[in-house]
């Protein structure tokens, strides 16, 4: 089991503009991480740093103490980190099985393992030869899990799983993630939904302008007046 | 020493109507950010018109209207504002790689009408006299040479001083306000279609007025000179010279316009018989590796315009080839 | 009529090979390509080089496959020339583009192949001269179909559109049936999302590159091998090349395909009601009347 470490993490889009300040994190080995706070807080920029789409321009981020920061994207699978985005996180013109094939692209017995996916998610297995832009809202967001599933990770990045999706389906789907954390994937998850957070999670923190504000035990956190203010008071920890 | 003086004119003459043509481009390019890919189109229209209009008639031909050299020179210029205007309605909107594609192919297109309307154009022979001014009043070509040139360098001088006033006028600061961010200038009422529009025209029309003044020293035009090497020439002058300011298109434009006539000049004198009518060639290949030659190493020409450049791409370059 | 539907299919095919690499290009690097249409005369040239080369070397290869003009030589010479225009595009690319594109805006990419189809355009003049040429100087006898309407076709002919389509099934195969092909659909879709699934981009890049290229050498050498070999072939190729990809849609490979043929088709049929010097002008109106009606083509993004 692999743990995920964020030290001093400064990152942006652009040089000279950071969005993420100076974030400290750890994802505990086969726990359940969630980060929420308000809009524009930079959650999914934290996310997409240490995945390497966006450059990061201080700080660290390791898996079990290996460096990892600002990795090329692609190489991320081979160190066991698997991310699924929030928008735009399945191939449309690609067809279910295409999708699936193509995270499996020069790995050992693929057909296997697309296979044992489909027992997963038999809702996937019955329109497998149709275009991924068939496919309602819930049925992509489960697609978007397969194909970061398919080379079994030891680390997986959410991206609001749930946003766009009725309260059932949110549900099921943030089961599913509670799911693969008890079988021993650590997971990080950013979500919206604070409730569905808090449920699911073992351990939350709460960022808002780019930095950590306050975090603990998702329980503590969720009992925590603090949370409140932090989301519609602007309360603000560690101000610069 | 007379012969010397004679081709310096001959030189500079050329050079300055470059200049003024790439004044032109400057406008459309590096105030307005419209990507111009037919620029010679607009050139040969203000050369054609005034050649029809201002030339003496000829048998079987349709022009020849004799018209006094201003009100022929007007008349190839509005010409050539004309064509833009068109041009412009029709392709302002889009994005920048289309617009190159479709001025691109109006030159083309414009190249292919003009060769094959004899009755109109004189076909691929072109059209041939033309009464320059003041030609009568000047005795000998030497003389007139010195004369054509200052008309030359006036025109420019006008163009600059034009340009100049425009750009600090409201409609500059307009431009400069769409080019930095369109959607705060709609906002605050600008119209970016209408402005973009203005600024081809008027780019265009400084085109037409080079393509007056060449026809008018020449007394010659034929599709020839509608062939798209005026169009790279152009675009080299400004990447070379600095695009945004002025005085980068003019440094660009004697610049360039240099070096092409030492190498077509060297290329006469050193090269063996057998390799001269590959001098052509050898200049087409020279400015090609000017231009890819500089935006390798100084993408904002040897005079950069002063006020710096929005890194309007950073979120395309981010995507598209992050790299450790 | 029909005669000239026939040409303009003719034409279609091998405006098609051609745009299908210009359509990946200009939707994965974000970049008008004026010296795209190069590449086919780079190919066509090679092709020239080797197959003098190989009808020198080894005789027997010089004989030609009956009724066709094309010879051994020159069919091994086309496959040669192939390969070599794909590493050409490889190695353009990485010298002039791919530096541009790390370091300065995209539009300097667009300036920089004027750029180079001058410098390819002109020192394949210097090589070879400006003069016309043939591959074979054997005389393509064309065969009549119908008397009345006169239909003449040349045995040529039908094999550059068969091997045409060949080509094309053979990229379909590779892109519905291969995960490369998978790959490269998924960089074309979203470029992020497929890094994220593990696609190494440069390398889905050069792939690109070499398939637009040898697609496009294969083009040139077709258009070669039923009309003649000039120096102008890339500016011939230009627009209607362009043309295609933007009735197509930029970024579809089966869009470029269909606008290859709808360009080849029209042009054909406007040569009938205007003269031939107006040739030049059909595809530049098909643009202009495509990016008015309906810029993003039949099979592209929507316009944002």
């Amino acid at each position: 089991m692999t743990s995920l470490q964020v030290e001093g993490v400064e990152a942006g889009y652009v040089r000279d503009l950071p969005i993420l300040v100076g974030v400290d994190l750890v994802a505990e080995a086969g726990k359940l991480t969630t980060i929420i706070g308000p809009n524009g807080a930079g959650k999914s920029t934290l996310i997409k740093a240490i995945a390497g789409l966006v450059p990061v321009s201080d700080g660290r981020v390791r898996l079990s103490g290996q460096e990892i920061t600002g990795l090329r994207p692609d190489l991320m699978g081979e160190h066991g980190l698997a991310y699924v985005p929030q928008t735009d996180n399945i191939f449309r013109t690609l067809t279910i099985d295409e999708n699936l094939a193509l995270t499996l692209r020069g790995s050992h017995d693929p057909r296997a393992r697309i296979t044992e996916l489909y027992e997963l998610f038999s809702a996937l297995r019955d329109k497998q030869r149709e275009k991924a832009a068939a496919l309602s809202g819930g049925q992509r967001q489960m697609l978007a899990m397969a194909m970061a599933l398919t080379r079994r990770p030891q680390v997986m990045l959410l991206d609001e799983p749930s946003a766009g999706l009725s309260p059932k389906i949110a549900t099921e789907v943030l089961d599913m993630v509670r799911g693969l954390a008890d079988q021993g994937v650590t997971v990080l998850l950013v979500e919206q939904n604070v409730k569905q957070a808090l449920r699911v999670a073992d351990h939350c923190y709460i960022l808002a302008e780019g930095r950590n504000q306050v975090d603990g035990p998702a329980a503590q956190i969720a009992n925590d007046p603090v949370v409140g203010e932090i989301y519609l008071g602007g309360k603000r920890m560690n101000a610069a | 020493m007379i012969g010397l003086i004679s081709y310096l004119s001959f030189f500079l003459t050329m050079a300055g109507i470059m200049a003024i043509i790439t004044l032109g481009l400057n406008l459309q390019w590096g105030y307005t950010g419209l990507f111009n890919g037919g620029i010679v189109a607009f050139f040969g229209a203000g050369a054609y018109g005034t050649m029809i209009l201002g030339s003496g008639a000829e048998p079987d031909q349709f022009g020849g209207f004799d018209l006094p050299w201003l009100v022929a020179v007007a008349g190839g210029i509005l010409f050539a504002a004309a064509l833009a205007w068109v041009v412009g309605v029709l392709t302002l909107r889009l994005k920048h790689d289309y617009l190159a594609i479709s001025t691109f192919g109006v030159a083309v297109a414009l190249e292919s009408l003009v060769r094959n309307s004899q009755w109109l154009t004189g076909g691929a022979r072109g059209l041939r006299g033309f009464p320059r001014p003041f030609e009568e009043l000047v005795g000998d070509t030497f003389t007139y040479g010195l004369v054509f040139l200052a008309i030359v360098l006036v025109v420019l001088a006008l163009v600059w001083w034009g340009i100049e006033r425009l750009v600090h006028s409201p409609f500059g600061r307009a431009l400069r306000a769409i080019r930095e961010d369109e959607t705060a200038a709609r906002a605050l009422g600008k119209n970016p279609a209408r402005l973009r529009l203005w600024s081809l025209v008027i780019g265009s029309a400084i085109m037409g007025a080079g393509g007056a003044l060449y026809v008018s020293y020449t007394a010659f035009i034929s599709p020839q000179d509608l062939l798209p090497v005026l169009t790279f020439q152009v675009w080299a002058m400004l990447i070379v010279g600095g695009a945004g300011n002025n005085r980068g298109a003019v440094l660009g434009a004697v610049l360039i316009w240099g070096v092409w006539t030492l190498s077509g000049f060297a290329l006469t004198r050193l090269a063996p018989d057998s390799m001269q009518l590959d001098a052509g060639s050898i200049q087409y290949i020279l400015i090609g590796t000017l231009i890819v030659g500089m935006l390798l190493w100084r993408p904002e020409g040897l005079l950069p315009e002063r006020i710096s450049q929005k890194p309007t791409k950073m979120a395309d370059k981010a995507v598209l080839e992050v790299k450790q | 009529m029909i005669q000239a539907i026939l040409d303009g299919v003719l034409t279609g095919a091998i405006i098609s090979l051609g745009a299908i690499g210009l359509s990946l290009i200009m939707h994965m690097l974000r970049f008008a390509n004026f010296s795209y249409a190069e590449l086919l005369a780079i190919g066509a040239y090679a092709a020239l080089v080797f197959d003098g080369l190989f009808s020198a070397l080894v005789p027997v290869l010089d004989q030609a496959f009956a009724p066709l003009t094309l010879t051994g030589a020159l069919a091994l010479a086309m496959v040669i020339a192939m390969v070599v225009t794909g590493l050409s595009a490889v190695i353009i690319d990485r010298l002039v583009f791919r530096r541009i594109r790390l370091k300065a805006d995209p539009l300097s990419m667009v300036f920089a192949s004027f750029g180079v189809a001058l410098i390819i355009r002109n020192v394949i003049v210097l090589i070879f001269g400006h003069h016309a040429q043939l591959y074979s100087q054997e005389i393509a006898r064309a065969h009549v179909l119908s008397f009345d309407p006169l239909i003449l076709i040349k045995p040529d002919q039908v094999f550059v559109l068969g091997l045409a389509l060949v080509l094309m099934l053979a990229l379909h195969v590779i892109l519905t049936r291969t995960t490369f092909g998978f790959a490269i659909r998924a960089v074309a879709e979203n470029p992020t999302l497929a890094q994220v699934a593990g696609v190494r981009l440069s390398a889905i890049i050069v792939a690109v590159w070499i398939i637009a290229g040898s697609l496009s050498a294969a083009a040139g050498t077709l258009y070669a091998l039923t009309n003649q070999l000039n120096p102008l072939i890339g500016h011939v190729f230009l627009l209607p090349v362009f043309a295609a990809t933007i009735v197509g849609g930029i970024g579809s490979v089966y869009g470029a395909v269909l606008g290859g043929f709808i360009v080849g088709i029209a042009s054909g049929l406007a040569l009938m009601l205007l003269p031939p010097g107006y040739a030049p002008a059909m595809p530049f109106l098909i643009i202009l009347a495509v990016l008015i009606l309906r810029p993003q083509g039949l099979f592209g993004e929507e316009p944002r």
